[in-house]
């Protein structure tokens, strides 16, 4: 009786499953295809005053899987893009000028797999 | 003594054995689903290295698993169920504490800095103890439905 049932919930599973694993299986490929995939580059562009710097961070990111939640830590402050797409994505912030060292990044792959790396 | 009595005697104790032997392939099947099948599906998805268990903890799990089974199968069969279940349920349990709930970490080294990475696979599990608890339940149903048939 519960025979077909079991057999459509196994087959159920594994499309979910393909479905939720996918996006990591293709940002890995990728990643293991171009390690330079995702580069992060912070330039200074002017002096607001003594203490704090105009800066544009700019994001190079190769694969097809958007990255969600984007977040960078940059000294004690945390630049966040909502979606990274393929191609350059450019944003201009505000930084301290003795403590502007990329510390930490932080996303969502697909919106699903958070990554958090940190600078120790 | 009477032959019957003794007939009737080898017929309990080979029942009883029975479900002994049935409860031990059923305690080992549930160890081998959940303490070495689930956590690998789980880690050749993300892609991660296995983490070592301790070999008397296995002994322990493992033991304890064969206690639920055997006492599920020598009980009756709607008591039995409620073993099942909380086998399954421990199962899991375990599962979810082999695989770190859906969290790895790890010190790695790029470029010549040390990097912290946190690799957070939630959803990917939840996804499996939830189709998990829904096999469970169909087998507790199919165990109830089983013997009115």
């Amino acid at each position: 009786m519960f025979t077909p049932l079991k057999y459509s919930l196994v087959l159920s599973v594994l499309t979910l499953l393909l479905l939720i694993a996918s996006p990591l299986i293709i940002f890995t490929y990728e990643f293991l295809q171009n390690p330079d995939c995702l580069k992060v580059d912070v330039k200074s562009v002017e002096y607001v005053n003594n203490e704090t710097i105009k800066a544009q961070v700019n994001v190079f990111y190769c694969s097809i899987i958007p990255l969600k939640d984007f977040k960078l830590v940059i000294g004690e402050d945390e630049i966040i893009f909502e979606e990274i797409s393929r191609g350059n994505t450019t944003k201009t912030i505000t930084l301290k000028v003795y403590d502007n060292e990329v510390k930490g990044i932080e996303f969502k792959v697909a919106g699903i797999y958070g990554f958090k790396l940190h600078y120790r | 003594m009477d032959s019957s009595y003794i007939i009737g005697e080898i017929a309990l104790i080979t029942r009883i054995l029975k479900n002994i032997i049935s409860g031990i392939i059923n305690g080992v099947l549930f160890y081998l689903i959940f303490i070495v099948i689930l956590p690998l599906i789980v880690f050749r998805l993300t892609n991660m290295s296995i983490t070592p268990v301790n070999p008397l903890v296995a002994v322990y799990i493992l033991g304890f698993f064969l206690a639920l089974g055997v006492i599920s199968s020598s009980v009756k069969p709607f008591i039995g169920i409620v073993f099942d279940v909380i086998l399954s349920l421990i199962g899991l349990l375990f599962t979810l504490s082999i695989v770190s709930s859906g969290e790895y970490g790890t010190v790695i080294n790029l470029y010549g800095y040390s990097v912290e990475v946190v690799f957070d696979f939630k959803p990917l599990l939840l996804v499996i103890i939830g189709f998990g608890i829904l096999f469970v339940i169909l087998n507790m149903f199919s165990r109830i439905v089983k013997p009115e048939d």
